[in-house]
């Protein structure tokens, strides 16, 4: 490419960008709370086997304690939040000068959970457990996406 | 013309990487020792000892057949980039902690203890 045209480009993009500086933004923003949840797949969880100590023992605390009818539930938990956003406008007040003004943005928040829930009895044996892994759901696929 | 055009790359770079970056932390804190646990019969301990050594639970939870005692604490450790025209965020908070499980008469029978809060750190999103 002609030197010239190179610094015509790099002009270009230079003034694009001061220009447009505040114009144009876009927002990545991650959040995460808790510690990786995983269900251990060696059959160490073992409905109607499984006690409490073992799975204390095996997954440590859980997120959440609560009595469920005759039982117990135990849920560990990480939620994971991301949102895209994009903002156009003109970074100027111009109320001053003109009453219209331009201003658009559009945004995208995905919360997804991986979840292992367990069931214990009034015997400390593990009843019914439960697991869901909403973050192997890609984001913008499962925010548009129509299912609820 | 190639000296103009290497300045002219050099300030569309700084211009590109222009921006700042802010990190921040908050800490939610329980002065529970884990290294107390030792002390600790299950069967035997009573439900008045463990607050004794551990201090007053973050929560206490009604179950089935007893209580469960909650100590927690978090670590959020946050993150933020602004560039030129994108602006990168990031948090992440985790926990330390720790449940007692008492049966009806509030003596001991299990506690399970996860130590995550350091696990909590800066950076960007991915």
């Amino acid at each position: 490419m002609d030197c010239r045209v190179k610094i015509f480009v790099v002009l270009f993009l230079l003034c694009a960008g001061f220009f447009l500086n505040g114009c144009i933004t876009y927002q990545i923003a991650r959040y995460v709370e808790g510690d990786e949840v995983v269900l251990p797949d060696d059959g160490r969880l073992q409905v109607g086997e499984t006690t409490l100590s073992e799975v204390l023992a095996l997954l440590g605390a859980p997120d959440n304690v609560a009595k469920v009818g005759l039982e117990d539930l135990l849920v560990y938990e990480r939620a994971l939040l991301y949102r895209n956003r994009i903002k156009v406008g003109i970074p100027i007040p111009m109320s001053s000068f003109i009453r219209t003004s331009f201003d658009a943005s559009a945004y995208g928040t995905l919360v997804r959970y991986d979840s292992l829930a367990l069931f214990f009895n009034s015997e400390g044996i593990l009843s019914h457990k439960t697991f869901q892994q909403g973050s192997s759901h890609p984001f913008f696929k499962t925010l548009f996406s129509s299912n609820q | 013309m190639r000296p103009t055009l290497n300045i002219l790359i050099v300030l569309l770079v700084a211009s590109l990487l222009s921006g700042c970056i802010v990190l921040g932390k908050n800490k939610q804190f329980q002065p529970f020792d884990s290294t107390e646990l030792d002390k600790l019969v299950p069967g035997q301990t009573k439900a008045t000892e463990v607050t004794e050594i551990f201090g007053a639970p973050s929560e206490v939870v009604e179950l089935a057949n007893g209580n469960a005692y909650v100590y927690k604490r978090t670590v959020t450790k946050g993150t933020v980039c602004w560039l030129l025209l994108v602006t990168l965020g990031n948090v992440e908070k985790q926990h330390d902690q720790l449940v007692f499980f008492f049966d009806l008469s509030d003596t001991l029978t299990h506690y399970g203890l996860s130590l995550d809060a350091e696990k909590a750190k800066y950076g960007l999103p991915r």
